[in-house]
């Protein structure tokens, strides 16, 4: 017989196997209890289907921690779980154990109905099938105490409906997820219709009866609330869900927390601190060794006037390093830095106009290297500049005065000179690594010396929490430590760019869980590499290099690519490239 | 209380010279329920019975029990501690150990559930390799083809077909039914290289008619009987 506090609203079921769990359950609100010998294996560590196997006796393992634990420790109503595989079946006679022990009533496990179709005729006929549990429940009904009937079919649950019990809960499968949880044989909407039916046909026979549902894709609160959008029930019981997937979760997110506290970066001191904490101010990020090393040098660059060549991988941000060499001049205001990207250019004119001026547009506008308005001229891509710009920017560089085209007057270099290469460079193979991107001899010689190379994020790894916590400001997600150790071991040809994209493509998850390794892996292989991307340029783009670094000499620039001065000059039509 | 029951073991009279360090019988617990309906072989899967450790007590308690029988165990137990059950058996002077009850016998739906979570063949293999390498003699329980395959890996002097359940949901299968069984599964060992004992599961009424046993079997596996005293 149902309490009048089990016969209303939504029942939570805890089928649990300890003292320890039954108390949280309890805490947290469950309404009653199922002490079963699943709930008490996976407490030993093991899979809950483990229950239906010759490993311990069901009845003396269930029997114990009832006893001891759940009724000793527990207010709420516990049921103990019962079978009919004893020597002697005498319903009556177990019922009045069951309420001398003090439980609130019984259900049936381990049950006939988690067996196979076979094993359940064999055991029908044998006289210990699902018609005695239904018969032993009655009989723990008809002591006064309440019974709920585990069923996985129809006609299981007809027989229940037919007795009049208390609680019917479908049963629809073992639990998925977690270490120790079973492939998923049905889907959520595929649950929710069997729910629906078996439900309907419940409270058609006995419309006292409470219908519940359990186990199978059911891995978490959402899960329920779809079922329930579809299927009405009256309670859920939940057994991996309540003990073995929380605690799994739950253990595993403070021995992370433990595993990060220890992977964050090491105090520094007070000089490194000093510096980090001025780097921040620009939006540089880190505090590695590496990563130090780097920031002392451009404190010391940024309060000259020298132009510097920042050599960054792609995908860098390099920016802030920028803004840090501004730093001195612009001290209490915004910084007034104009960009040129030669990438973007489509025509080497146009580049030196902006940079060295036309006498066509000087009463316009004055050149950008000789504008007294801008503090800093940045100059992406250089090595994109023809060779005969690249040794005019060295002139200029060197002398502080340039001549604008058409014009024999003098102007004096103004902005500070900040030149921005994105490619790959090993700090030993500096210079040949410059000429080899395509910076030409007189422009690199001048450099030399001048030249700030930014590590990329293999070489400055530890800095790498740091970079997630300022990249996933926000979020309300972390890394697991396993994942954040498959990160650190990641080689990121994509630097801080792949890192922005492989954290927006978590922003929407929906797991509150920890992000763990094997939701990384697939981001972490198809994360765009900017590297790649680089390397990937289109034949059209080949071209507009090849005939920049050559001043549009088209002999030249067919041997560099390697076709005929024909080829060459169809493909400039092709691409439109003639005007 | 813990009752016994005795798998005996005979022989085809032509191999039996042979054939002299075959176990006479392989000791399992008794299953707590008993029902003329209900085949020992499929009460014994149930979970009220006693897993291997309360046998294995037993045993160590009461050596002569196994006396040139082999040790039946559900090896597929989870909470099995080997490198201490090893030590308590060699103690006890077990030399042989067999699969048995083994998760093979459950019927397919549920043995793909078991393996989910890695309570199948593969474990039961795993734990008779253990136990070959500790330097026991293996006595290995087959249903299907594939299992066969899997245990030759760990090279067993032994062979058992068993049925399934399902087998035993029209009664206990017939010599014919058992026999076409153990046919195939004696292919697939044959190819796989292996050359031990082949058993197949019998009744005592078969024992006397050698002739009709299945071709390819060295002897058959009686079904079990209840050791008569019962231990406390």
């Amino acid at each position: 017989m149902l309490t009048q506090e089990l016969n209303s609203g939504f029942l939570i079921g805890a089928a649990i196997g300890s003292g320890s769990n039954a108390l949280a359950v309890e805490r947290g609100g469950a309404d009653f209890l199922l002490a079963i010998n699943a709930g008490r294996l996976r407490n030993m560590g093991v899979p809950s289907i483990a229950s239906m196997l010759p490993v311990l006796d069901a009845d003396s393992l269930t029997d114990d921690y009832a006893q001891e634990e759940l009724l000793a420790l527990c207010k709420k109503p516990v049921l103990l779980g019962v079978n009919v595989w004893r020597r002697d079946f005498n319903p009556v006679a177990q019922a009045e154990t069951i309420r001398e022990g003090g439980f609130a009533g019984a259900v049936n496990f381990p049950s006939c109905m988690h067996y196979s179709r076979p094993m359940q005729q064999i055991l029908s006929r044998a006289g210990r099938g699902i018609e005695q549990e239904v018969a032993l429940l009655k009989a723990v009904q008809d002591a006064g105490m309440m019974s709920m009937f585990y069923c996985s079919t129809r006609t299981q649950a007809r027989l229940a409906a037919d007795a009049g019990l208390d609680l019917v809960c479908l049963n629809i499968g073992w639990n998925v997820g977690g270490a120790l949880g079973h492939r998923s044989r049905s889907t959520i909407e595929e649950v929710a219709m069997e729910a629906r039916e078996i439900g309907r046909l419940i409270k058609r026979i006995s419309p006292k009866t409470r219908f519940l549902l359990e186990g199978g894709p059911i891995a978490a609160p959402e899960d329920l609330s779809r079922v329930l959008s579809l299927a009405p029930l009256d309670g859920y019981v939940g057994g991996s869900t309540i003990d073995r997937l929380p605690l799994e979760a739950s253990v595993a997110s403070m021995i992370d927390g433990f595993r990060r506290a220890s992977l964050r970066p090491t105090r520094i001191d007070e000089e490194s601190l000093g510096l980090v904490n001025w780097s921040k101010q620009f939006g540089i990020v880190g505090q590695s060794e590496t990563h130090l090393a780097v920031l002392r040098r451009l404190q010391a660059l940024s309060s000259a006037r020298d132009p510097v060549l920042i050599v960054a991988e792609p995908g860098q941000g390099s920016l802030p390093f920028v803004r840090a060499l501004g730093a001195t001049k612009a001290r209490s205001r915004s910084l007034n830095m104009v960009q040129i990207d030669v990438a973007e250019q489509d025509l080497p004119a146009r580049a030196r106009n902006v940079l060295f001026g036309h006498r066509d547009a000087s009463n316009i506008r004055p050149p950008i290297l000789a504008d007294p308005s801008v503090e800093i001229a940045v100059i992406r891509a250089p090595e994109k500049l023809t060779q005969a710009l690249q040794r005019r920017l060295a002139r200029a560089l060197r002398d502080g005065v340039f001549r604008m085209a058409g014009s024999r007057r003098s102007l004096k270099i103004e902005p500070r000179i900040v030149l921005l290469c994105d490619i790959h460079v090993q700090d030993e193979a500096q210079v040949e690594d410059l000429l080899g991107a395509g910076l030409e001899p007189e422009l690199v010689s001048y450099m030399e010396g001048w030249v700030l190379r930014l590590p990329p994020i293999r070489e400055r790894i530890s800095d790498l929490p740091l970079l997630i916590d300022a990249e996933a400001e926000g979020s309300q997600w972390e890394f697991s430590s396993g994942a954040l150790q498959r990160l650190q071991a990641h080689d990121w040809p994509g630097n801080e760019a792949e890192l922005r994209t492989i954290i927006g493509r978590l922003a929407g998850r929906s797991s509150r869980l920890p992000v763990q390794t094997e939701e990384l892996e697939p981001l972490l292989q198809s994360a765009p590499s900017v590297g790649r991307q680089r390397k990937g340029r289109t034949e059209k783009d080949l071209i507009v290099d090849a005939l920049w670094r050559n001043s549009f000499n088209r002999s030249k620039a067919a041997e560099v690519l390697g076709i005929s001065r024909k080829t060459l000059y169809n493909k400039i039509k092709k691409y439109g490239l003639s005007g | 209380m813990i009752e016994l029951m005795n798998w005996r073991i005979v022989l085809r009279s032509e191999r039996k010279p042979a054939l002299t360090s075959v176990p006479s019988s392989i000791l399992t617990i008794a299953p707590q329920f008993h029902h003329e309906n209900l085949p020992s072989e499929v009460g014994l899967l149930l979970p009220t019975n006693s897993g291997p450790r309360a046998l294995i007590d037993t045993v160590v308690e009461t050596p002569n029990l196994c006396r040139d029988a082999a040790l039946g165990l559900f090896l597929a137990d989870p909470l099995l501690n080997l490198t201490r059950e090893h030590r308590r058996l060699s103690d006890a002077k077990v030399e042989w150990v067999s699969n048995l009850p083994s998760t093979e016998q459950q019927d397919i739906e549920f043995s793909q559930q078991l393996s989910d979570v890695g309570l199948d063949y593969k474990r039961e293999r795993d734990m008779l390799a253990s136990f070959r390498s500790a330097g026991f003699k293996i006595a290995a329980v087959v249903t299907d083809a594939t299992a066969a395959a899997a245990m030759t890996e760990v090279y067993p002097e032994v062979v058992i077909v068993l049925p399934r359940i399902a087998d035993f949901a029209a009664g206990f299968p017939s010599l014919h039914q058992r026999g076409s069984m153990t046919q195939e599964i004696f292919h697939v060992l044959q190819d796989a290289g292996w050359s031990g004992i082949l058993l197949c599961l019998g009744e005592t009424s078969e024992l006397a008619h050698e002739r009709q046993w299945p071709d390819k079997v060295d002897g058959l596996i009686c079904r079990p009987e209840l050791v008569s005293s019962a231990l406390s």
